[in-house]
Parts: structure tokens; sequence; C-alpha cells
């Protein structure tokens, strides 16, 4: 994917289309089923997502004791068809069963083909992208933001990165899992109080909200030098610029539909507490962000929110869940064993079920804003720490305004098979969803021919 | 019409998706009849309509273009490398593939395009110009772009980290510290840079590939803003500049003097010029109307970063300027030729001598220019970071400490701690030294028996012999005479006895098993992967680095996977790729890298693989020059064979074209080529004779406005 001025101007600021301020948040939402507002969370996790941690035992398990990430490893090997499974009657395993109470909504994907992301000991960018990894210079548009321009709002894309204190205090900002195309990195807010600033700052009164426009006009300001230096410029030179002059004018304009929401962010603002100003432990900011977050959801400004817990490194920080291995360490545990990853993914877990909660709890149409939303959950690391990415599992939760099916256990045999997928076809499917009907997800130039072109119908409610 | 195939249609799978989707429609531009019959005696019999190899077809009569442009140039790449035909098929002569790429070089100029643009930009297409076109004189000049004088697109070029930072210091006296890379360490808030360069193997800061949009923008915005604000928080002898606080921290209403004094200042450090009459007015009126509203501090600093903010200050300008010649160019501005000079030899903003040259009109000319590069490159306290970030970036050796090696491999290795970082600054050192003494660079650093051995420790090692030597003495023993022990064993890595350490470096290794930067530990493991030496890097990095071919990509859909055999020696795993489909690419790298079995993959000469004999022979082939191709016996030998080259050390200048001007060739750069390879050969092998040249070159000097490819460079 790439970026021209026209493009950014029909992405990123919303043009003519519906803004913010007349759909999501407003009771005269569109009725369900109808093309009307949709949400989407994507939530990563690094060292890995365990296939066992995502499979009921009761589905082709021996019984008995057994070693369940390597039995679950036999069974996807040996696994010749779709499996494709109500999740009514399977009890859902340790680590995920926090989503028992919701699992009407959850539809579990298994066997996805992600080796080309190369996620061995993460995959940032990558991971959402389903292009090869690289630590600094995304190869192309990331799954969160490519949906962000087909959702679009005042801010198309927050994101938030988890991890230590330290880590988070040092890069308030960081670049991680998410981009608009090729080296167009997008942030994301470590900081939860900055993040709070920039969004709700200006429902403040009295000098926070005169630095909030002096702020606004800053950014007017300088680009009048960037509009006089691309009237000299010729060539590819203009469209290597554009990003440039359009960013400005995109932030100063987000900053302007932001002003003009006050009443709603007024009302919607999360409340500053300690977990925001005084941080014990890292978590506490981690919570401090999904506030804001889910604040910005509900309140209209975001339609797409990305958590990356652990910023896609092969590092991170748990003090605050009481973890017994720290940073790199838990990568080299045996997922199935190490009670870490129990408490670790069941703290994921209920991180996603708050959303579910939060969302539940708030009008909209026939039925509540968690009607109109998705979320996705993996690892930014694909199965393990090292892993290959060759069977990469998803746990999606919603139907995503009737688009989806949900409650269902979906296995799809392992590449190379007639009926296996990429992570890139989930990714095309998922805008198909949002009405997006393209080919393929960057499956083009050397990732031509990984895969079939068009979504996983299976998928498609 | 009937029979009259356009490649979007023809060419089916394998390339019609790699045309840019909306880019389909370009005009149908029909191929010469030469074009068209060299195709069909050497393509279509496996390339034609019936069941198309690697469902290509390639009898047609038109290319579409620009829509077709990434397919075709990857035709021409199969054909100008030799990839295709097939070694067993008719071979065509190099004049009749000059042909070819000379008409298709007219058909995308002719379609508003560039040939040696889109994919063809990247640094992994470097070598698509077959390296006689550059090196043999008439040769380039005879047809096609190798008509024109050389030149580089008029472009902007986006500040590469280091460049940023020097900005900011430049602002607060090289006060704020800057945190790399995108997540920060432990620690105060940093102003973080928020792009970096690729870390792709290979010349990362070429122009085109870089940008910056709203993401970027809010974290310079934010940057501009710490940096004003911790700079202003400094006292003593180091602090903030009077201008600044002045304003800032004044109590009273600042004069109209006070904020002009404040703008020309930041405009000075960090864009190396004053504000234009214009610009002094608008930031004036901004600045104060900020300190108006947010009070002194606050609205100074406010105000003053939208300086920080300004294009050039995260965009160097290589635009031109005056009449252009009778080929379209202009030579660079006085201001841009400092810029470029600074980045090309110091990383950073240019220094007030440049500036006073620039101020002064003594920066006009190429004797000007040449004067400064001279006058930079002779001085011995001038630091020249480049030609070291150069020979990293060259090399690869830097990315070491990026391979993986798990806990356990490092145990089983026995090599006690290991030290990846140290390994690198050995080799860094090593670099250096040869640098130092600038003669046959490359032949030295390819060949050179000498080592720097754990350079690291000699700091503390120095520091605290006298406390060393107390201590022994209290126990009655010699003291140690190394910093080696059971944990610290890097000097095995080197094959150096402890005893022989010493802190004046460089070592004597032995020249039997190590020659110069192939054969350091820090090269070796940057070419390998947890758990085995990669020689298959290693081949493909001598033949694109030192012998200036060029391998395709590895087909994605290709599993390029070794055998899971842990008991099995790597050469045996490596039989996979002799397979008839991978051997094709494969014999070009494989019996090039296989000669590092001579060492582990930390690194260790060893004679022996898994408690068998191991093979370290190869060859050389395929180079079309006698004096290179032939069986090797191991590493050290093949080294010093390509060190004796000419090829090789043109290659190697080819490097440095890529480097120093952040583009690739093309065949127009022919010239350039062999005047900086004849300043390197006939100067002894310096680099930095190389580099003058480069640097007064009308590549580095002159740009031209070239028309909009309406293509994106895509990664190939």
């Amino acid at each position: 994917m790439t970026l021209d001025r026209r493009t950014l101007l029909k992405g990123l600021a919303g043009g003519t289309l519906a803004g913010p301020l007349v759909w999501p948040h407003l009771a005269s939402a569109s009725p369900e089923g109808a093309d009307g507002p949709r949400r989407v969370v994507f939530f990563l996790q690094n060292h890995g997502f365990c296939p066992a941690h995502a499979h009921p035992r009761s589905i082709d398990f021996p019984d008995g004791k057994v070693d369940e990430q390597k039995e679950m490893r036999k069974f996807q090997d040996r696994l010749d068809r779709v499996v494709d499974e109500p999740l009514a009657d399977h009890a859902l395993p340790r680590w995920i069963d926090p989503l028992e109470p919701i699992k009407d909504r959850v539809t579990i994907v298994h066997g996805l083909n992600g080796k080309h992301v190369a996620p061995y000991h993460g995959a940032p960018f990558g991971a959402l992208g389903g292009f090869k990894k690289s630590a600094s210079t995304p190869e192309g548009e990331t799954i969160d933001c490519a949906l962000a321009r087909r959702l679009p709002a005042v801010v198309p894309l927050l994101a938030f990165g988890w991890e230590s204190l330290p880590k988070m205090r040092a890069s308030r900002v960081a670049y991680a899992s998410s981009a608009w195309g090729a080296s167009l990195p997008a942030p994301i807010y470590c900081d939860p109080m900055l993040a709070f600033d920039n969004l709700f700052g200006v429902a403040k009164a009295g000098r926070a909200r005169e630095e909030f426009e002096a702020e606004t006009e800053l950014f007017d300001f300088v680009g009048t030098d960037a509009r006089a230096l691309d009237a000299r410029l010729g060539g590819d030179e203009r469209r290597k610029f554009a990003p440039y002059v359009e960013g400005l004018e995109t932030i100063a304009r987000q900053r302007r539909r932001l002003q003009a929401m006050t009443d709603v962010l007024r009302e919607h603002a999360p409340t500053v507490t300690a977990k925001f100003t005084e941080p014990k432990f890292e978590t506490d900011w981690w919570e401090a962000g999904l506030d804001v977050g889910l604040a910005a959801m509900v309140a209209g400004v975001t339609n797409v929110l990305t958590i990356a817990s652990g910023l896609c490194t092969a590092a991170g920080s748990w003090e605050g869940l009481g973890l017994e291995h720290v940073g790199h360490s838990i990568g080299h545990t045996n997922q199935e064993e190490e009670d870490d990853w129990l408490v670790l993914r069941r703290h994921n877990m209920q991180q996603l079920l708050r959303v579910v909660r939060r969302l539940e709890s708030i009008p909209e149409g026939n039925g509540s804003m968690m009607d109109h939303t998705l979320i996705v959950y993996t690892s930014c690391h694909g199965e393990t720490q090292h892993s290959t990415g060759d069977r990469w599992p998803y746990l999606l939760i919603g139907d995503f305004g009737g688009r989806l099916r949900s409650g269902r256990y979906l296995h799809l045999p392992l590449s190379p098979h007639d009926d296996s997928r990429t992570t890139n076809a989930l990714y095309a499917t998922l805008l198909h969803a949002a009405g997006d009907e393209r080919d393929h997800f960057n499956l083009d130039g050397k990732r031509t021919g990984l895969d079939a072109n068009g979504p996983i119908e299976l998928l498609l409610a | 019409m009937a029979g009259l195939w356009s490649l979007s249609i023809a060419l089916g799978l394998l390339l019609a998706s790699t045309v840019t989707r909306g880019q389909e429609t370009g005009a149908s531009r029909t191929l010469s009849q030469g074009t068209r019959a060299f195709l069909g005696r050497h393509c279509t019999s496996c390339h034609g309509a019936d069941e198309p190899e690697a469902g290509l077809r390639l009898d047609v009569v038109a290319a579409r273009l620009p829509g077709e442009a990434a397919s075709w140039r990857h035709v021409v790449e199969r054909i100008t490398t030799g990839d295709m035909p097939p070694l067993d098929e008719p071979r065509p002569g190099r004049d009749e593939i000059r042909r070819v790429v000379t008409e298709f070089e007219t058909l995308f100029r002719t379609a508003g395009g560039n040939l040696y643009a889109g994919e063809w930009a990247f640094p992994s297409k470097g070598n698509v110009v077959p390296h006689d076109w550059l090196f043999t004189p008439g040769r380039t000049e005879k047809t096609g772009d190798g008509d024109r004088p050389a030149s580089t697109p008029a472009r902007i070029w986006r500040v590469n980290p280091v460049e940023y930072r020097s900005t900011t210091d430049g602002l607060t006296n090289g006060l704020v510290g800057l945190k790399f890379g995108r997540i920060g360490s432990r620690g105060k808030p940093v102003v973080a840079v928020p792009f970096g360069l690729t870390t792709d193997a290979g010349i990362r800061d070429y122009a085109f590939r870089y940008r910056i949009a709203a993401s970027e923008i809010e974290r310079l915005a934010m940057n501009a803003r710490l940096t004003l604000e911790l700079g202003l928080k400094r006292r003593g002898p180091r602090a903030a500049a009077r201008e600044l606080t002045d304003l800032a921290l004044n109590q009273d209403e600042p004069t109209d003097e006070q904020v002009a004094a404040a703008v020309r200042f930041v405009f000075e450090r960090a864009l190396r010029r004053g504000p234009t009459e214009d610009e002094a007015a608008r930031y004036e009126a901004f600045v104060r109307k900020n300190v108006e509203r947010l009070g002194n501090e606050d609205g100074a600093v406010l105000g003053l970063s939208a300086v920080l903010l300004h294009p050039e200050a995260v965009f160097r300008l290589e635009l031109g300027r005056g009449e252009p010649d009778e080929h379209g160019r202009v030579m660079l501005a006085p201001l841009e030729i400092a810029h470029a000079i600074s980045h090309a030899l110091r990383d950073a903003a240019p220094d007030e001598a440049l500036i006073a040259a620039v101020r002064e009109g003594r920066l006009e000319t190429r004797d000007d220019v040449e004067r400064e590069v001279r006058r930079r490159l002779a001085d011995p306290e001038a630091e020249t970071p480049t030609l070291l970030r150069f020979l990293r970036e060259y090399f690869g050796y830097a990315s070491a400490p990026d391979v993986f090696k798990d806990d356990s491999v490092v145990s089983a290795a026995k090599i006690g701690r290991y030290y990846p970082d140290s390994l690198v600054e050995d080799t860094d050192r090593l670099v250096l030294h040869v640098l130092e003494r600038d003669r046959q660079v490359l032949r030295e650093l390819l060949t050179t028996p000498e080592s720097f051995v754990s350079v690291s420790s000699v700091p503390n090692w120095v520091k605290f012999a006298k406390r060393r030597e107390e201590q022994a003495r209290a126990k009655g023993e010699e003291p140690a005479k190394h910093p080696f022990d059971k944990k610290n064993r890097l000097n095995e890595l080197y094959g150096l006895a402890a005893e022989n350490w010493r802190v004046e470096m460089p070592l004597p290794l032995d020249s039997e098993q190590r020659a110069g930067v192939l054969t350091q530990p820090a090269w070796l493991i940057a070419h390998s992967t947890n758990t085995d030496n990669h020689a298959i890097h290693r081949g493909k990095w001598i033949r694109e680095r030192l012998l200036g071919g060029s391998i395709s990509d590895t087909p994605i859909t290709v599993d390029a996977q070794l055998p899971d055999e842990p008991h099995e020696q790597l050469r045996h795993r490596m039989r996979v790729t002799r397979e008839e489909y991978c051997w094709q690419c494969h014999r070009r790298m494989d019996p090039l890298g296989l000669p590092f079995q001579m060492f582990d993959h930390f690194g260790r000469h060893r004679t022996e693989e898994l408690g068998r004999s191991v093979d370290s022979s190869g060859a050389v082939f395929d180079t079309g020059l006698a004096e290179l191709d032939g069986p090797v016996e191991n590493a050290v030998e093949l080294v010093h064979r390509l060190a004796k080259s000419e090829r090789v050390e043109q290659v190697f200048v080819r490097h440095a074209f890529r480097f120093w001007t952040g583009r690739n060739e093309t065949p127009a750069d022919g010239p350039v080529l062999r005047a900086a390879h004849a300043a390197y050969a006939g100067n002894d092998g310096s680099l930095r004779e190389l580099v003058a040249s480069l640097l007064v070159s009308d590549a580095f000097l002159f740009r031209t406005v070239v028309p909009t490819t309406n293509e994106e460079p895509k990664s190939p």
C-alpha cells in the first residue's frame, strides 16, 4: 500500500464521510444489519500464542493426562480437512476460560500460515501486515490501519503499547505494531497520560485548552513552510514529501475536530486516577491506557484500537502480575506447564472481557456497541517466542455487526493443503466484513501466489 | 487485435499481480523487431503459449508501461544477471543484451518512467547493471542512458537519526541525550528519534527510501518542545544560550530584539542559516503571539519549536540552483553543498567552517568542493565517522548481536560468556586501524592476519593494573597477564593463546587460519544462525559484494529450510539446494560460502565438525575471469585470491558510490565509477581518495529534475 496526497485525504482525514459527531456514539446510529457503525480492537501479546491454549480438549484429544502442546501439534500435523464446530459443545481450555461466559461471541481460528512473516522473536509490523517483519521499517500497510481507513474517525487508529514502567516513561510514544504503508509506521502511546492529554485535553477549561489551541496552530504555522517547499519540488520528490505536508494538515484538522467534540469528550473522558499519575506497577498504566482507549471508542473518537502488549519485542515486564519470569525468559518456558503463562494469558482474556462488558453496556441501535464490534486477539510472535508461524492461532470476539460467524471453532489444515490459508487471508476477510472487498491483503509482489485470493468464506456470516 | 499480447494479459499468475492495481492501463508500447526476436530466440521456448514455465509468457509484441513496469524489470533483470536463459541453453551475447536493455530504458522514459527506479532503486538491486557496462570505457556511452553525463535526480533526503541528533544538540550545546530506536531504555525522558534506517543488509541510507508522515511529526513536535525545555533548564557553563534565556526566562515582556535574536539563534543552530526576511517576520510574530498567550517560557518554547519542525530541519535539500546546462543539470547550491559534504563525511549538520565558506562565497565551484573535502579528509583531528559506517554496512559484521544465539547453544559451545558487541568492537577497531594507514584498504581488510582481540577489556585492564599486581603479590602469585579465564574466553574465538594477548594491538593471528574481516568472529556470527553457519548467506555476500553478481530473491513459495538433521554436517544438509530448481541460484552462492566451514558458528577455527573431519573446499566460478575461477581449499585461500582482483576492487567502488550518493548506479554513472576506481587504485588503495573523487563527481554535485514516474518504489 502506498500513500499519496489523495489517499491520505481520503483515508486519514475522513473527507466527506460521516465523522464521529454523527455516528457511533449517538442513539440514532444505523439499525443492526445496515451499513452502520463498526469498530475493531486488536490485541497482540508477545512471546507467542500456543495453539493448545485455544484448543478445547474435547475436540479430537486423547483422554487422560497428555502433553497438550505435543498432542496439539500432532493433531494439527495430521489434520487434512477443515474442522468447523460450534464452540457451545466444548469447554474452553483453562488459559482462555475467562471467555466462557461470552463463548457465543467467540470464534477460534487455527491453522493459518504466517511463515512469510518470519515471527521468530517477534514480528514488528509483520504480525498485522502479513509481510516480513522489520524492527524499524514496515514493508506496507497493516490490517489495523487498513480497517482504520475503512472505518474513519477523528483519530483513525488509536494504539497503546505495554511494557515496563521505565521503558514506557522513556518512550512515551513508540512504533511497533502498525503502519499506514511502507516506511510509514503509526505511533503507539505508551504513556496513557499523554494519550489522555492529546485526546481529552481539549475538554479541559482555561489554560489547558489555551495550550491545546496554541499547539494546533503550531502545525498550521509549519504547514506554510512545508507548502512553500512542496511548490519547489518536482517529479517523485513531491510524492515523497506529500506525507509531510499532509501530515501537518491532518494533525491540525484532527485537533480541530476534537475541539468541536468538546461536550462529548467531557462526557466520556476517563477519570484520571492515581493509576495514571502515580503508577506502582506497569499494569496500572496498561489499565489506564485501556481506559483511555475505551473512552475514545465510546466517545466516537476512534473506531480502531490496537494494544501491543510487549511492543512486539522478545522482552516485556509483568511485575504487576507477579510473574516469576521477567523479560525474555518467559518465552523460553513451556507454555503448557508454566504457571506464569496461565496468569498472563488469563490476564489478557480478562482485559478482553473488560472491553466486551464495557461496550455491551453502551446501547447502540437495537443492541449495544459490542454488537458492532470485533476483537482480534493473537500474538505478534506467532505460536511461541521461537515460532515459524506455520500455525498461527487467533481469537475473534464479536460478529462485527452480523458480518462474521461467531461461537465457532475453525481449524484449517496446515499449509500445504488445498484448504490452507494465510494470516493475510484472515485480514482480507476482516476487510470484506468491513465492506472493503479487495482481492487480497498484501499478497502482491514477492508474496504473490502464497495463497488464493478472496476471504475465508467460512468466517463470513 | 488477435494475437497482440500485452504483458499484463500474458504473464499470468506469476507477474500479473506485481503490477500495482489501478496501473494496468498504461499505454501499450510495441517492442522492436529486434527485442521480439531476442525473446523468441532465448525465452519463448519455455515461456510461450504452450504451458509456459511459471505461468510467464513472453511471446508478446508490446509492453504496457508504466503499468507493467515491475514485471518487465523482473524479466530484464533475469536477462542482465544471467539467470536466464538456463545454463544449458545458448547464451545471448553482451551486445545483444545491451540492445534489449537500451530499448527498455527508452520505453520507460517515453512512458514517463525510469527503468532504474521502482524495485531497481533498492540496494539489493544495485548490481543489475552489468559490471562491464560501467567499467569498460566507451561501452556505456554508446547508447541509451549512457549517452548522458552523470547527475542525480533533484531530491530531498530525510536526515538520518544521527544527523537529527546533531540538529538538537546544536541547539542545546549537546546537553540533551538522545535515545535511538523505537523504544527507550530505563531512565529519564528521552528525545527519541521517531524514525530509523532500515535494518536490511547492505547500504541503508538511500535518499528515495524515507519519508516523514503525521505519526512522526507528532513525535518530532514533542521532541522540539522537550529539547527547548530541557535546554532551558540547564545552568552553569553549558547552559542554554543567552539568546534563548533572555527571551524565555525573562520576567518582563520581551523586546522585539530579544524575540528576533531568539528566532535567528534557533534558525542558525537548527537549519544552519538565518531566516529570510519573510521568515523572520513570520516566526517573530508567531513567537510573540505565543508568549502573549502562554507566558514567556511556555510561549517561547512552543513558538520556537516551529523552527525545529521546519522541513529543512528534517530534510536535506538537494535541488540545485541556476540555469540548467545543455543536459538539463544544475549544480547544488552552496548551502546544499555544505549539508551534502557534512552528511557525507560527518553524519552531521555543517560545522561553522563550512557555513563560513558558504557565507563568504567559497563553496561555489567544484574546486571549492574539492578543497573543503580534502581539507577534512586530511585533517587528523577531523572526525569522519562515515568511513567506518560505510565499511560496517558494506561488510555487515555489525549485525552480529542481532543474530540470536540461544543460551543453551552458547552453553553447549563452551565459549564462556558470549559478548557479540565486544566482537563487533574488535572488528571496528581493525577497520579503523586499516583506515588510519589508508593504504590498500580493501585488500588489507580482506587479508590481514592481524586482529584486535577483546579490545573492550583494555581500559579496565590498564586501569586496575596496579591493584592486580598488589593483590597477586599479597597472595604470592604472579600477576595475570591477560583478562581471560573460564568465563571470558573471547581469545579462543580468534584462536589466540591467552598468553600472547597484550594491550598493544593489533595482534598477529595464525595466517593459515585468519585473513581479514571475513574471518573475524563478528562477520562469521553476523552470517550465521542460532545453531550453525549460514554458508548460503556467506556465499551470497561474496557473490554480491565482492564479485558484483546478483542473486534473485528467494521465491516466497519455496520452503527455504534445510532438513532438520542435527547430527549431519551442514554440507550434507545443504544437499537440498542442489536440486535442479534450487541450484540455478545456489550454484552461485554455496561454493563460495562452504569454504568458511573451517570455522564454527561462533567464529572458532576447527578441523572437525560433529566429530568428523570438516570439508572446507569450495570454488569460484561463473565470474568470466580466468584469474578468479577455480577450486579453493578453504576460506583463507578464497579471500586471498579475491583480494588480488581488480574486479573485486571495482565492486567495492560501486558500493562506495551507493553509500555516498544515496542511490544505485545507472549506466550513465560509468565515468564517475571509473574515475573513482582510478583515484583509489592510483593512490595505493586509499579510501579517502576514493571518497574525494566521488564527492567532486557530477553524480554528487549535479541535479536534474526528472518527471514523475507515477510509480511508487516498492520493495523487491
